[in-house]
């Protein structure tokens, strides 16, 4: 397993990340020799730009995860509360109230999931499976199936930016400072963790674990609204299939190539972050190299699976 | 029959898992009969036949890899790689091959797609929702791939005769659904391997120390929904005439909606071919009367969620019900 | 010395199981208390009341001299009273001070863990037990069993607790171990506080304890103080009693060949232990008989011999040839058949009708191609159920809905189903009640009578004694045996589970 005394925070980080970072190196390698594009500044820019918002879902997913569950929801959860602040930038509301209805949607849609989720003692992956229709279905309602377009100048100034880089990615590096410090300094993060380990346990001490379950979706819900607003300032538009390919996907995959476990119990910010790095390599590698977007889907799919089978031989070590 | 007897059989009745279905179905039909002239008639009941006739095929699969503990949301995926696998075939052979070779093409593909989904579930033990979800965007990605993004035509016509067309005014593809539901529920109830099933979803470990290769028979329970998922790809390419590398998204969510409606559980023990089937005709009923109020297609995912959500719900509290 | 708990005059039934009649208990401050019994006389029963994981029928608790009612684990926490059971409810990936103060973390505002402080208190706790050298950042998964224990103790302490209930605490331990833990137990006795001692281990219990209550059945039977005249035999005389032994029906049978062989086979234990130098062997019709204390290995021995845990070493042989039985399905081939000692976690698909659970092991017989032949399997399933006075009715009910009783019958009725030349039974009148343990002796005597070997896992003398022909025992010295039926009685064969040789008496 890991390491045992506490060695130095970055001896600790190589044990136990090696493998990734390894083949994060080994991809970069990879895509550099096979294609002229792939290797330059400008490139690894837009990769950086691009990984914003897997990142930001994958912090979500991270809390979720930590503390045994799924959300399959996120993507839909995405694309449903863009449209709706989309609807109401179009129609005059003011810029910061519409985002605060969007984040309330979204907080609403992660506090529906932990409470059925916790409530009638289901299993979080068909609930969140059940919600990524509903609200996936939402969208394509109040967006009458189109894109609405024109987003107002402050927002995009504020979540896109200008500069080649873009705002995206400090943003979600805010978010992802924050959850670490949420999960590795504070009791709520413990207790997600511990819930993740034994919920036996955990509820033994006397610990709401109905609460800490409704919480972590609520966190995830909220990460989706954020991921949304990046996604929108960047396409200057709110599409109701957002987040439906891959992103969702992305959000889960990241985190276990990254570590962390379906079991739960374990909160692995950094390595969501190598996993969103390595997914946002493979995808501009392949496109560098002229790959179709089909050939992407089969990779992403591909990684998920490999990540998943390497989840579970993990846990039996 | 006495009045005893009519009070004990309707107890009897309610207490079943049947009673939710068929009490819906009931209403829903008086009211969409009431509030459209159209429901009644034949051609309405015969275009919703034909509608679920495929769900209804891929549900049976589900069903009996949802009592075995398993799951399977690549079915939509597998649909659209089968089909065009099998139109690659009928336009890749000069004379435009025959139909027995495109059908036993489509079973392989079947057979393959579900063995992979078995093995990795089954021996390395990698949990199958979230496994299958890893394929599903893999068979995708290659229907994608192999069709290069466009839908494929020549399907040749004998194969297409085989599996949609009518038999006097009843759609053929609904016939071939019901025997695969007819065939489903005795495999279910009355073989071994349905047995087995049974005993895999509701304690694995029993199995084990039987002395039943479970690995073996859970690869198997794949295998099956994989084969049954690419007749529902063969069956829509044919009514089609067209194979579409996009065709069957959310099939998967419908078949999962109509199995949990029907009564069997998701945690697996207990399955129904027979409920099965009445939430497919429920859900048929439900898309009807949207599309008569006018909802578009798309729209109706929204409702097929719903439906999930409730029907687990529900399903949770009748367990809750019945462990004293 | 102030009393701390009085539990006195409880009563708890389950279903028509007598679990407790009339107990009672009084327990001091500064004592280590022992509570000894047979398996079944009603410990754990006990325990679970005063943590609140169960509500007596009858019968009044005292704490520090007021009246009390504990319904849930949350009261008996504000009263002090803990449990730190067997299994330890600690979280494995999380670090030794986070553990301690799982549930009880010191915050800042806002919920920001003071991981210093924490740190330098959990230390101080664990110095304060004698054990500074726990290192409080490790991993708890990673630390040895005795240490986790000490972290267990050092979260009740944490948690204001005053009577600490410690079952089995040294069963995975070794001697220096345990000796740790005494230090560690004496240390918080000395400081006012209780500990109830939980064990099988009679010269453990003897060393450590000032006090002891012996149930047996149910009842109490004596309330003593330790002192240097109480021994080992005194304490076994209590638990055991001058009782008769129940009459367990016999028939003795023609043994056979040799259906099963054991040489020198050698396996670990769930906790870790490896036990060597296993050898035995079954003939057809034979009833072998092996016993050993709680936690000694019995049912891991049974798990190796039918391919669900791994042997370390020797081998197996069915009717005199080698067979390497590394799965289930191989040993089911090979001739084995097994009856968990869970009945219900591993033994019984519980939502499905007792009739399916009892062909599961015998569909081949049953089907014709994969069809199954329904009024067959009705028929037979009936037949079978009237031989073991199995009421028909029972036969379709779902499995989960039969009393303990009626669900053993069904799992030995899917032997019988079988084909096994060897049936290992673990534990096979675990929980269920006298009649029904009657019963399942002559099921056993009957299955021998058709010529098949049968081997038993079991913790209960009477029943080994009653039915085995042959008896082997697991102690802490090794495997020991054979014995011929008539050989022991009830008191020699005590002993030697506790490890003292039959010659040399206490």
């Amino acid at each position: 397993m890991l390491g045992t005394i506490r060695k130095s925070l970055a001896g600790r980080t190589l044990d136990r990340y090696r493998g990734v970072i390894i083949s994060l190196i080994v991809i970069n390698l990879f895509f550099t020799f096979a294609s002229e594009y792939y290797f330059s500044v400008y490139n690894m820019m837009n990769i950086l730009d691009h990984s914003a918002i897997s990142l930001i879902l994958s912090i979500g997913m991270v809390f979720v995860l930590a503390s045994g569950g799924i959300d399959l929801s996120v993507g839909s959860t995405l694309a449903f509360t863009g449209i709706i602040a989309a609807l109401l930038f179009v129609h005059g509301v003011p810029t910061l109230v519409a985002m605060i209805i969007a984040i309330l949607v979204g907080i609403g849609i992660g506090l529906i999931n932990g409470l059925v989720i916790s409530h009638y003692k289901l299993q979080p992956f068909i609930v969140t499976l059940a919600m990524l229709s509903i609200v996936r279905g939402l969208a394509l309602v109040f967006s009458g199936g189109n894109p609405i377009i024109g987003m107002p100048a402050g927002f995009l100034a504020f979540f896109a930016g200008d500069s080649l880089i873009g705002n995206g990615i400090f943003i979600a590096l805010g978010m992802t400072l924050a959850a670490a410090f949420v999960l590795e300094k504070t009791r709520f993060g413990t207790y997600v963790k511990a819930l993740g380990g034994s919920e036996e346990a955990t509820f033994l001490v006397g610990v709401k674990t109905s609460t800490i379950k409704i919480s972590v979706y609520i966190i995830s819900g909220f990460c989706a609204v954020m991921a949304s607003f990046l996604f929108m300032a960047g396409m200057d538009a709110a599409e109701p299939i957002a987040g439906l390919t891959t992103e969702w996907m992305e959000a889960i995959a990241a985190p276990i190539i990254g570590g962390n476990s379906l079991d739960g119990g374990k909160a692995y910010v950094l390595g969501a972050v190598l996993g969103v790095l390595i997914l946002s390599c493979i995808k501009s590698g392949l496109n560098m190299m002229g790959v179709g977007q089909h050939y992407q889907q089969i990779a992403i799919g591909s990684v998920i699976v490999a990540a998943v089978i390497l989840d579970s031989l993990r846990r039996k070590i | 029959m006495n009045k005893s007897e009519i009070k004990r059989k309707s107890i009897e009745f309610f207490n079943s898992v049947y009673s939710g279905p068929i009490i819906a179905i009931c209403i829903l039909a008086v009211l969409l009969s009431v509030f459209s002239p159209q429901f009644l008639k034949v051609t309405n009941f015969i275009n919703i036949s034909n509608q679920i006739a495929i769900n209804i095929i891929i549900a049976v699969g589900m069903t009996i890899l949802i009592t075995s503990g398993g799951i399977d949301l690549s079915v939509g995926a597998n649909v659209a790689l089968t089909g065009v696998i099998i139109a690659l075939y009928f336009r890749g052979v000069p004379d435009g091959g025959s139909p027995l070779v495109g059908i036993m093409i489509g079973i392989g593909a079947g057979v393959i797609l579900g063995a992979i989904n078995g093995i990795i579930v089954a021996y390395l033990k990698a949990p199958p929702f979230i496994t299958t979800l890893g394929t599903m965007g893999v068979f995708r990605g290659f229907a994608l791939v192999f069709s290069g993004g466009r839908p494929l035509m020549g399907i040749n016509p004998e194969f297409v005769g085989v599996f949609s067309g009518f038999i006097g005014r009843v759609p053929l593809q609904f016939i071939i659904a019901l025997m695969i539901a007819l065939l489903g529920a005795f495999v279910l109830d009355r073989t071994s391997i349905g047995r087995i099933a049974q005993c895999m979803g509701g304690n694995e470990k029993t199995l084990r120390v039987s002395g039943i290769p479970v690995e073996l028979y859970k690869v198997m329970m794949y295998v099956l929904t994989g084969v049954l998922a690419a007749v529902g790809g063969m069956v829509l390419t044919s009514m089609m005439e067209v194979a579409e590398p996009i065709a069957g998204q959310f099939y998967e969510l419908d078949a999962v909606a109509v199995v949990v409606m029907g009564g069997t559980q998701l945690q697996g023990g207990k399955g129904t071919v027979f409920g099965t089937v009445l939430g497919a005709v429920l859900l048929g009923i439900v898309r009807n009367g949207l599309n008569m109020v006018g909802v578009p297609a798309n729209y109706q995912q929204l409702f097929v969620g719903l439906i999930i959500m409730i029907a687990v719900v529900s399903g949770s509290r009748r367990k809750y019900a019945t462990q004293i | 010395m102030s009393t701390l708990v009085e539990m006195r005059s409880l009563k708890k039934n389950f279903g028509g199981i007598k679990a407790l009649q009339d107990v009672n208990l009084e327990i001091a401050a500064g004592e280590i208390h022992g509570l000894l019994g047979e398996n079944g006389a009603g410990k754990s029963t006990l325990m679970r009341i005063l943590c609140g994981l169960e509500i007596p029928d009858e019968g009044m608790i005292r704490v520090e001299g007021s009246e009390v009612a504990i319904h849930k684990p949350a009261d008996a926490q504000a009263l002090g009273i803990g449990m730190i059971p067997q299994e330890l409810i600690l979280i494995d990936g999380m670090s030794v001070t986070e553990n301690i103060f799982l549930g009880y973390e010191k915050c800042s505002r806002f919920g920001v863990l003071d991981q210093k402080q924490m740190r330098t208190r959990a230390h101080e706790l664990l110095d304060s037990l004698g054990s500074g050298d726990i290192d409080p950042d490790m991993f708890i998964g990673l630390l040895p069993k005795a240490d986790q224990q000490i972290v267990a103790i050092a979260r009740r302490i944490l948690q204001g607790g005053k009577v600490f209930i410690m079952d089995e605490p040294t069963s995975a331990l070794t001697e220096k171990e345990t000796e740790k833990l005494f230090k560690v137990i004496r240390t918080i006795c000395g400081e006012g506080n209780a500990v109830v001692f939980i064990s099988h281990r009679l010269e453990e219990v003897l060393e450590i304890c000032s006090r002891f209550t012996i149930l047996r059945d149910g009842k109490n039977v004596a309330s003593i103080p330790n002192g240097p005249e109480v021994t080992k035999r005194d304490l076994i005389a209590h638990m055991i009693g001058n009782d008769i032994e129940e009459e367990f029906p016999h028939t003795a049978a023609e043994p056979g060949d040799k259906v099963l062989e054991v040489a020198n086979l050698s396996f670990t234990t769930s906790q870790g232990r490896e036990v060597k130098d296993v050898n035995f062997h079954v003939r057809a019709g034979e009833v072998v008989g092996i016993t050993g204390l709680v936690g000694v290995g019995k049912t891991e021995l049974s798990q190796t011999l039918m391919g669900l845990r791994r042997s370390t070493g020797g081998s197996i042989y069915i009717r005199g040839k080698e067979k390497k039985i590394h799965s289930p399905v191989k040993a089911v081939r090979n001739g084995l058949g097994y009856v968990t000692e869970d009945r219900r976690g591993e033994g019984l698909v519980l939502g499905l009708r007792s009739l399916y659970n009892m062909t599961l092991g015998s569909l081949a017989r049953i089907v014709r191609g994969i069809v199954i032949k329904l009024r067959y399997e009705r028929k037979i399933g009936l037949d079978y159920a009237s031989r073991l006075n199995m009421k028909p009715e029972y036969v379709n009910l779902e499995a989960r809905k039969l009393s303990g009783g009626n669900q053993q019958k069904v799992v030995v009725i899917r032997q019988m189903m079988g084909d096994a030349d060897v049936i290992l039974f673990d534990e096979p009148t675990k929980g269920i009640d006298v009649g029904a343990k009657a019963e399942i002796a002559r099921l056993i005597s009957s299955l021998s009578g058709e010529q098949k070997g049968i081997c038993i896992f079991s913790s209960e003398p009477r029943e080994i004694l009653g039915v085995s022909d042959r008896i082997y025992v697991l102690n802490n010295q090794g495997f020991v045996g054979p014995y011929e039926r008539g050989d022991l009685d009830y008191k020699q064969l005590m002993a030697i589970e506790f490890g003292e040789s039959r010659t040399t008496g206490v």
